[in-house]
């Protein structure tokens, strides 16, 4: 089947003076493909011409300035330097600082270099930047201004801040243009990379979060004069990949210098970080049991009450011995680092109290018979002897969000518990005459409960639930806080017509305790703009009745005009948090009318954020390390350590030792020659058999020189030879 | 027959009669040589702007008078006043400019005008001072540019085969459009544009002779 498309073909073609012919060779669906053509000289003539002719265009504020006025300029960059900058001579005092801010200030400013040989030249934009500042030296009356631009002008200096969660699943590539979007730049090239897993917390220069985030993949950074940020991956092309240039010596000014390397460290020791999210699937229940024996004798009664309520003395026997006297069992389940569950249950030695009388119906009224049961140092208890059961028991579930936020928290308690119960309508004369209510039972402190089974005072099960739960404000602080506690609670009452009465002599407006929201707190808080505690508003809400000297309802020990407690607010504090100093802040409270005021060292208290799920990462260091005989041998011991955020994997971490390596034991060569086309990132072919040097090397300083009066056009380069192929 | 007309040198058209012991056209050229490592060389040129010849030069002419004789005066009171002067020394100049497949029209460079459009040549003269242009090699057939009007220049192109130069100009037009890269020859007897060489030097040979060094640069 024809295959029909367009392809585009990227790279250089190594110039060959004998014909201007190369062939080209893709792989199109797995199956090599030759393409064949004629490439066109041009591009290459338009450098290497033997006549040469060099032309500068400079346009400074949208103005093309007059061709006489422009004596030279030189552009240069490095693959360690994503900033492009070049110089532009100028002559004339039309463009002294005094004169214009043209040359000063950042202007926009393109430089064009026109070159080829005579009839074929083109013109090639070196530079769209700005203008950083100018250098002026004078001549005469005359006056020559330096002016210095840069590619990135006035946004290289972006201070940036951002933070990205972990494990977000946001690539490096992603990370990168994010920041250059925050940074301005909307349009990017960079290379698909790996998925960042650790968090990133940037307060930094866009150019040196750009370096940290390049190092792992070998990215080299630059903007285009389109204006796009462009990572690119400077590497040494390792045969059979052809070379992108050969140069002989005989082609440059001069021999270049040699540079040996000079002073390795002989190990090297790179330490990256990565986050591993410690938050795995399913639960994990933990059980702590702590057991205390003592030598203990467990309590017995000593006395036995009958139904008539005689009481008759039982003998005491009981046996101290070594034995098991309390028992805490925790158990905590987990998932990842969030407590999900978290239960806490005591064993102890227990006899639960019991009544010493219960009401018993007698006609319409009732009548209060003795209970059977013994007694244990004059108080009613239930077993004749204390036995070894649970306590408390205490079961608290939290919830959170996706994140690791707690959203509320539900703690249910069981207990040994009491239920208070009235014995005989309000307005009854006396329990004879009733309305009486059988069945409540009295105990030993003199108040009447709804009985237990067997007519006991207290009895197990589940007492109390108090619940929180969480409120976040749009930053994360946490702004309302409700604590509600349930339980069971006979509203009080006055002592009057529909209420009812309790043995104790207190009113009650229902005849037991029943099941309901006992008490609640609600706190609620508001931060200042840099998110600590600027007031807090407490209120405390529970049932209450309002004391009246006329009220028209007798509570015993005060009026009112209340016939029953109502739920509602019991107390109110607001306090408002204001710093005095950097060291110090004063807190205004006002509670029932009353302000008061104290002050506090520090700074102003932070309230309660939204978990960050950082906190539930952990920080895996990536450690590597290199160790070279022969490098000790030849330059001494020394180590070079590497803290790179960046990197985050063994792989990545070996990666970047091999380049660091690499580019620290090459030859440098620095060579001045005729400007040609090679880019930074180029590898060249460099031959200079009679000095021993046969090599590929990188192009990482190009350095390009245009003067019009002599006319010149020398490129600089610094090339990088390495010693060896791999460290590996 | 060599082109060489010493003694009829004008001085903002005025001829000067004086006859130089000796006389030297310095050129500056805006080209260099890039010496190689292997001691080849290459050549870098400031480009010219565009419709100029290819390699900017600019002169220095050198006169050395052994006496001005009766020239004294005429020639100190053309120089007593400043600015530029125009030097007409019915000498031939070789320029060469480059076609881009589209332009038609070539300037002389540094504001020269031809000589014949200003002034008559000398009768002593046989040659032909009137500009002449060579197409591709400078063997070629040479095309003597006619001059015309400025009516007539821009009314239209020279017929294939032909030139024109615009009358006290700088302008020149060809019939046939040079190809890209291919170059176009001329040879002209302009009119320089020139400054008197600052310095004044001012020797005595005697009571009657009147050493004098004229110095003009382009």
């Amino acid at each position: 089947m024809p295959l029909v498309g367009t392809l585009q073909l990227q790279g250089t073609v190594a110039a060959t003076p004998a014909a201007g012919r190369a062939a080209v060779a893709g792989w199109v669906d797995g199956t090599p493909a030759p393409i064949t053509g004629t490439v066109d000289r041009a591009a290459v003539d338009a450098y290497e011409a033997d006549t040469l002719c060099v032309a500068l265009r400079v346009v400074l504020g949208g103005v093309e300035l007059p061709r006489d006025d422009v004596l030279g300029a030189s552009f240069r960059s490095a693959i360690d330097e994503p900033i492009r900058e070049a110089t532009v001579r100028l002559g004339g005092i039309r463009y002294l600082p005094t004169a214009t801010t043209d040359t000063w200030t950042r202007t926009p400013v393109e430089i064009y270099v026109g070159h080829g040989p005579p009839g074929a030249m083109t013109e090639t934009l070196e530079l769209r930047g700005t203008v950083e500042t100018c250098r002026v030296s004078s001549e005469g009356i005359d006056a020559t201004v330096e002016i210095l631009c840069r590619d990135l002008g006035a946004i290289r200096d972006t201070e940036l801040c951002l933070e990205v969660e972990p494990l977000a699943g946001l690539t490096r590539d992603e990370l990168c243009r994010q920041l250059a979007a925050a940074a301005g730049y909307t349009e990017t090239d960079i290379p698909a990379a790996d998925v960042i897993t650790g968090p990133v917390s940037v307060n930094q220069k866009l150019t040196s979060m750009l370096e940290v985030m390049g190092r792992a993949p070998g990215w080299s950074w630059t903007t285009t004069n389109d204006g796009v940020l462009r990572a690119y991956t400077p590497r040494l092309k390792a045969p059979p990949l052809p070379p992108d240039h050969v140069w002989t010596v005989h082609q440059l000014d001069e021999a270049p210098e040699q540079i040996p390397p000079e002073a390795v460290p002989s190990k090297w020791v790179l330490r990256g970080q990565t986050a591993v999210e410690v938050d795995e699937q399913g639960l994990e229940t933990e059980t702590t049991t702590s057991v205390v024996f003592e030598q203990y004798a467990p309590a017995v009664a000593d006395a036995y009450q009958d139904a008539a309520g005689a009481i008759t003395p039982l003998e005491i026997s009981s046996r101290s011995s070594f034995q098991e006297v309390s028992r805490l069992v925790e158990t905590v389940t987990r998932r990842g680092d969030l407590v999900v569950y978290q239960s806490s249950e005591e064993w102890g030695w227990y006899n639960p109290a019991h009544s010493r009388a219960k009401v018993q119906a007698l006609g319409g009224g009732g009548e209060l018979v003795p209970v059977p049961t013994y007694l244990s140092g004059g108080n009613h208890v239930t077993y004749r002897r204390e036995r070894y059961q649970p306590i408390s028991r205490r079961l608290q579930s939290n919830v959170y969000d996706g994140s690791g936020t707690v959203l509320s928290t539900r703690a249910d308690t069981w207990s040994w518990y009491r239920r208070e119960a009235a014995v005989q309508a309000a307005d009854a004369p006396d329990l004879a005459t009733g309305p009486a209510y059988p069945g409540a039972v009295i105990g030993d402190d003199n108040t009447s409960y709804d009985p237990a089974p067997n007519d006991a005072v207290e009895q197990w099960g589940h007492s109390q639930r108090e619940t929180i739960t969480y409120q976040y404000g749009a930053e994360g602080a946490l702004q309302v806080e409700r604590r509600v506690v349930e339980g069971y609670y006979a509203i009080k009452g006055a002592v009057t017509t529909g209420n009812h009465v309790n043995y104790s002599g207190n009113g009650q407006a229902e005849k037991e305790a029943q099941w309901r929201q006992v008490r609640g707190e609600t706190r609620t808080s508001t931060t200042d703009t840099s998110g600590r505690l600027a007031a807090e508003i407490e209120t405390e809400s529970g049932f209450t009745a309002s004391p009246n000297p006329s009220g028209t309802h007798s509570w015993g020990s005060f009026a009112s005009d209340d016939k029953q407690e109502s739920y509602r607010t019991v107390r109110q504090t607001r306090r408002l948090y204001k710093p005095l100093h950097n060291a110090s802040y004063e807190v205004e409270t006002y509670e029932a009318g009353r302000r008061s005021t104290q002050t506090y060292a520090g700074t102003l208290p932070v309230p309660r954020y939204r978990q960050s799920p950082w906190t539930r990462l952990r920080q895996v260091p990536v450690d590597l390390e290199y160790a070279s005989e022969v490098l000790e041998e030849w330059f001494g011991p020394e180590t070079r350590v590497l803290q790179e955020a960046g990197v985050q994997d063994a792989e990545q971490a070996r990666a970047v030792l091999q380049r660091d390596l690499e580019r620290a034991i090459s030859y440098e060569l620095p060579i001045t020659r005729p400007a040609t086309y090679a880019q930074l990132g180029d590898t060249v072919l460099y031959r200079d058999p009679q000095r021993h040097l046969v090599a590929r090397a990188l192009v990482t300083q190009r350095e390009l020189e245009v003067t019009l009066n002599p006319p010149s056009f020398t490129g600089r380069y610094l090339l990088e030879a390495p010693l060896f192929e791999s460290i590996t | 027959m060599p082109p060489v007309i010493v003694s009829n040198v004008m001085l903002d058209l005025v001829e000067i009669f004086a006859a130089a012991t000796s006389w030297q056209i310095d050129e500056v050229e805006q080209r260099t040589l890039r010496p190689l490592a292997d001691g080849s060389v290459r050549e870098v040129i400031t480009a010219a702007e565009p419709g100029y010849p290819v390699v900017p030069r600019h002169r220095t002419f050198t006169f050395d008078y052994g006496d001005l004789e009766s020239e004294r005066d005429r020639i100190r009171l053309i120089l007593s006043a400043p600015g530029r002067h125009t030097l007409i020394l019915w000498l031939a100049e070789h320029l060469a400019w480059v076609g881009d497949g589209v332009r038609r029209e070539f300037l002389l460079p540094n504001g020269w005008q031809q000589a014949s459009d200003l002034t008559a040549a000398p009768t002593t003269s046989s040659i032909d001072t009137r500009t002449t242009l060579r197409h591709a090699s400078p063997t070629g057939a040479p095309i003597p540019a006619t001059t015309v009007d400025a009516a007539t220049y821009a009314a239209g192109d020279p017929p294939s085969g032909e030139a024109w130069a615009l009358e006290r100009s700088s302008q020149i037009k060809v019939g046939d459009v040079p190809g890209a890269g291919a170059y176009l020859y001329g040879t002209v007897y302009p009119v320089y544009s020139v400054l008197r060489v600052p310095g004044a030097e001012r020797k005595h040979d005697g009571p009657l002779a009147d050493p004098y060094v004229l110095r003009l640069q382009e």
